[in-house]
């Protein structure tokens, strides 16, 4: 993988990290936000400048791509290099999550 | 039996915003619509609005980064209930009316209003940078080649002269002007990747 595109989304944005993780489905802008607000129980609103600026990047940079348009809305979805971003974003997670609870992690071979 | 009301009252006021107020420029145009006037359009100096009834509307601008397809960005903004008033060069105007519950920007995160400010600054130096250049390259020329007529009367020469006479005050003006407009921007960046 790119080095560059790795240091640039990991660590990841919370924005970046759901959007990311909706896009295992097919989706449009607001329905990502649709989505993430009810996930979170309300806590995550993304906004339309936030949505749209999120998706032309991450878009640029490969890890989602276009898939077709309905009703004037673009419908996107994850590509291979964004599921290894995303592998890579919820491993990190998964430590910080472990860590915070005072557990240890232990180097893999 | 008259209705006049139907033809709204038109005001068109003088204002300049630089690239560094965009969020100066929204909160006056809400204001502007809680007198009861709405905005129509801009010309960067200018701007036109119709009488409405005074209401409570929040303004917000964007600067997409590169080529926007407009109907599917327009789109994306309606679908959260924002409206879209008008287009100035890569600024665009939004509307919604104002409600306590929503947060009223259009940026949920500061990360994302960072990379419009960046997008702003990469617009505008892009432009500005070939002027300079130009401008420089004139007075170099002019200095130390024969290549256009020296002064000495007549309208070739004078001219000439008088360009390169201008081309200097010009380029630390408005250098200078955008330069400080683009360190604002750059300040702003910093505020808002370190909130104190």
């Amino acid at each position: 993988m790119n080095d560059k595109i790795r240091r640039v989304y990991i660590p990841m944005t919370e924005t970046g990290f759901y959007i990311l993780f909706c896009l295992q489905q097919e989706n449009h802008g607001y329905g990502i936000t649709q989505q993430v607000k009810s996930m979170t129980g309300g806590e995550i609103v993304i906004s339309p400048g936030t949505m749209y600026g999120s998706l032309s990047k991450m878009e640029k940079d490969g890890l989602i791509c276009f898939t077709r348009e309905e009703d004037k809305r673009k419908l996107y979805q994850i590509t291979d290099l964004g599921r290894e971003i995303l592998d890579l974003e919820i491993a990190r997670i998964e430590r910080l999550y472990r860590n915070s609870k005072g557990e240890f992690v232990h180097e893999q071979q | 039996m008259n209705n006049s009301k139907t033809i709204p009252d038109i005001l068109t006021e003088r204002q300049i915003f630089y690239i560094s107020e965009f969020d100066v420029e929204a909160a006056w145009l809400s204001f502007m619509h809680r007198e009861g006037w709405k905005m129509l359009s801009t010309t960067g100096f200018k701007y036109r609005f119709e009488s409405c009834p005074k209401e409570n509307w929040t303004y917000q601008l964007d600067f997409p980064a590169d080529d926007v397809s407009e109907a599917e960005y327009i789109q994306m903004y309606a679908d959260y209930g924002w409206e879209f008033v008008t287009r100035f060069r890569q600024w665009y105007y939004f509307r919604k009316p104002y409600s306590e519950e929503e947060d009223m920007s259009i940026f949920s995160d500061n990360a994302s209003k960072i990379e419009m400010c960046r997008s702003i600054i990469r617009r505008h130096a892009l432009l500005v940078t070939p002027m300079i250049l130009i401008l420089l390259a004139y007075l170099l020329l002019y200095f130390t080649t024969d290549l256009f007529p020296g002064p000495g009367g007549g309208f070739p020469g004078g001219f000439f002269m008088g360009l390169a006479a201008s081309a200097g005050p010009v380029l630390i003006i408005a250098g200078g002007f955008v330069l400080n407009q683009l360190y604002r921007l750059k300040k702003m960046i910093d505020r808002l990747g370190n909130p104190a």
